[in-house]
């Protein structure tokens, strides 16, 4: 090889080079953008916040079938544990059917904070042609408790009630009796 | 008064002023009271979200009038005979079902004592209001409706068994078999059997359409279809009572 | 006017036959005494005729009406008072006439509730609830009952069950008043002999499902005998000996002859006697003859 030959290698080797792994990292790199934000804090037993979730297709081609789930863990130190949505929130999942190029996808999740510690949420999406899920930021926040249940409330009826009901009763036996004679 | 009003007035008379009627209301509020104070001196139910609490205290509701019901039901005919009072009701120019029609006129009464008795605990536990006024309003509506089910069902059995224990075991079977899936928490009914008894089972319906109100605060049009499988419950349970009440024998 | 016909009337309890086409008349202003051991199907046969129970054959027309198609309308006019009954312990004895008249159909003032109450013999100012009552003023009150809706037709199953010999007395002599003023026919099922004897000008006998006699109360027939006591002035012993025929003295006491009387009318029978020479003063029913048919009709004796 002479020196010309071997200038040119070494100049258009390092392209190639640059190239094949700018291509590797473009094919490794998600098309998905996943964000949520989550609401003001402090927060307590019984509020019902909005947090924002946004999907953003940072790709070249259209995408279609997304699915998009929320997921909330409780991260009590040494009990950290998956939360079933159940009764936190109605919705915990959508579908959204195309996000083209460039599009921002964005949505409310609501949520009812029935228990009180500290927790995350996180958005998870999936798309039917990938093989990795995208995973949001995990917000991190506290629940203060709040006793919900009010005993001035609750304690006059619970004791009141079957009183009251006694002496009806009572009142009528009396009554039914006296007009036997 | 016509035969059926005097019937009626007779079945409620007896339902609140007998000494059956005077345990079986105490021992409501009773239960109520029981449950409203272990709500609140348990230091983890005492935390319950108030849409939990109130949901919670529904069902209680639902499954102590349903109760009431299936035994007013099983007493309907069968006890009558029991008692050996029935004869003189066939001797009497009215027919089977206009008996059974106060007989159920009574049922569903007895679920309106028993639902006023609860607003109290239902008002006291929802005590931000949340969902409130629905609650009440779909735990009325669905009451009835499964009273009139369970209540109707146990009836036209009694029109037919002999003793009312007979229909009373036979009642109290249904009301577990209702009962018994919705025990079993979410978790065990999101299989397709689990699903399939969720669908067919009018005691899940009524208790999803409260969990849909209170807790997850969705609106009538989530409810449609759980009153329209309520209602044709309801119909087949009334249609049972016309059928088997045609011809009463002792 | 037939008040109740029955032909061939047939009921089978899980294949267990309890009426055996059984047939039986009644007429208008009757009263007829329903006889048989228990478990011979009289309960059965009141509750068929009721339209209560439904009957495996035959034909039955009460009033008039086929109980089983017509059972709503007959009851207006019909009326029972079972053997075994209930009542609503709670309920005063004003209330419960007050009810059942109200399934009749009809508004009992106080006044007329105060007036039934009495005619059974009971306190109109008893306010006490039913469940106080003794078993013979349950029974007066279910009679007073059974009166609500004016009856043409009344069954009474034991209707003297519980009540003492005046209280039985008393209801005798309303239902006689009844039969008599108002016309109203009267089926009564009962084990008390001397109530048929009293009441009743028919009565039917019925033994394991089978009517086994109907006839009328006091006319002997050819199978039937009734007992007489007659009382006659220094018989001598051969005028005794001349006594006729379908006469048998059953025994003598003093100036007493108790004779049985067979194949005649006791009216026949003074007539031959006093014919035959015997000096016939006076002459008395000796009660038991009803027995003695009740016996005979329900022992395995003559069909």
């Amino acid at each position: 090889m002479n020196n010309g030959q071997l200038v040119a290698l070494l100049i258009i080797m390092p392209l190639v080079l640059a190239l094949a792994v700018g291509t590797c990292h473009a094919e490794g790199q998600s098309p998905i953008l996943v964000d949520i934000q989550g609401p003001a804090q402090p927060l307590k037993m019984g509020d019902t916040p909005t947090f924002k979730g946004s999907v953003t297709n940072v790709g070249n081609h259209e995408l279609s079938g997304l699915v998009v789930y929320l997921s909330l863990v409780s991260l009590k130190p040494g009990a950290e544990h998956p939360v079933d949505l159940e009764d936190w929130s109605a919705q915990k999942a959508v579908r959204i059917s195309k996000l083209g190029p460039g599009q921002i996808n964005t949505q409310d999740w609501p949520m009812r904070l029935i228990e009180a510690g500290r927790f995350g949420v996180a958005l998870t999406v999936v798309d039917p042609d990938e093989k990795q899920p995208v995973v949001s930021n995990l917000v991190i926040f506290n629940i203060q408790p709040k006793p919900t249940l009010s005993s001035s409330r609750i304690i006059p009826v619970a004791i009141g009630e079957p009183l009251f009901l006694l002496l009806l009763y009572g009142l009528h036996w009396v009554y039914t009796r006296s007009r036997y004679s | 008064m016509s035969a059926v009003g005097s019937l009626l007035r007779k079945e409620l008379m007896e339902e609140v002023f007998s000494t059956r009627g005077a345990v079986l209301y105490l021992t409501c509020s009773a239960v109520l009271s029981i449950f409203a104070i272990l709500l609140v001196s348990n230091t983890e139910l005492s935390l319950l979200d108030n849409a939990q609490a109130v949901y919670m205290m529904c069902g209680i509701v639902l499954a102590l009038g349903l109760l009431i019901a299936v035994v007013r039901g099983s007493d309907g005919f069968a006890g009558e005979r029991e008692r050996q009072t029935l004869e003189l009701l066939l001797v009497a120019p009215i027919k089977g079902q206009e008996i059974a029609l106060a007989k159920l006129g009574g049922t569903l009464i007895a679920w309106v004592l028993v639902f006023v008795l609860a607003s109290p605990f239902v008002w006291a536990v929802g005590s931000t209001g949340q969902n409130l006024g629905p609650a009440l309003i779909y735990l009325f509506f669905s009451g009835m409706l499964l009273t009139l089910i369970l209540g109707g069902v146990t009836l036209a059995l009694s029109a037919k068994t002999r003793t009312f224990k007979a229909t009373l075991s036979i009642g109290l079977t249904l009301f577990l078999l209702a009962a018994s899936p919705v025990i079993l928490g979410p978790s065990l009914r999101q299989g397709s059997i689990g699903r399939l008894i969720d669908w067919v089972n009018p005691f899940a319906h009524g208790l999803n359409m409260l969990d849909s109100v209170v807790v997850d605060s969705q609106g009538i049009s989530f409810q449609l279809l759980h009153f329209a499988i309520l209602t044709c419950y309801a119909v087949a349970a009334v249609w049972s009572v016309n059928v088997m009440t045609r011809r009463v024998e002792l | 006017m037939k008040v109740i016909e029955v032909q061939g009337l047939t009921k089978s309890f899980d294949g267990n036959a309890v009426l055996k086409g059984i047939s039986m008349t009644v007429d208008r202003g009757d009263i007829y005494g329903f006889l048989g051991p228990n478990g011979s199907g009289k309960t059965t046969t009141l509750r068929i005729l009721l339209g209560i129970l439904s009957r495996d054959a035959g034909d039955v027309a009460v009033l008039g009406m086929d109980p089983s198609v017509s059972g709503h309308r007959l009851r207006q006019d019909v009326n029972i008072l079972p053997e075994s009954h209930g009542f609503y312990a709670w309920m005063r004895a004003d209330d419960y006439l007050r009810f059942f008249a109200q399934l009749y159909g009809r508004r009992l003032a106080r006044p007329d509730c105060r007036t039934r109450l009495v005619q059974v013999g009971l306190d109109p100012g008893n306010r006490r609830p039913i469940r106080t009552f003794s078993r013979g003023m349950k029974q007066r009150l279910g009679i007073a009952r059974t009166f609500l809706n004016d009856p043409q037709l009344l069954f009474l199953d034991e209707p003297t069950n519980g009540l003492d010999p005046k209280g039985r007395r008393e209801i005798h002599d309303l239902l006689l008043a009844l039969n008599r003023e108002k016309e109203m026919t009267i089926v009564i099922s009962t084990h008390i002999l001397d109530d048929v004897e009293r009441l009743c000008n028919r009565v039917a006998i019925l033994d394991h499902g089978k009517m086994s006699y109907e006839g009328f109360l006091n006319a002997p027939t050819e199978t039937t005998s009734v007992r007489y006591r007659f009382r006659v002035e220094e018989a001598e012993k051969g005028q005794l000996s001349r006594i006729p025929p379908g006469i048998s003295l059953i025994e003598r006491n003093g100036p007493w002859l108790t004779c049985s009387i067979e194949g005649q009318s006791p009216a026949q029978a003074i007539k031959r006697l006093v014919n035959a020479g015997l000096p016939l003063v006076e002459a008395e029913p000796v009660t038991g003859g009803l027995e003695e048919l009740y016996l005979k009709h329900t022992a395995g004796g003559v069909q």
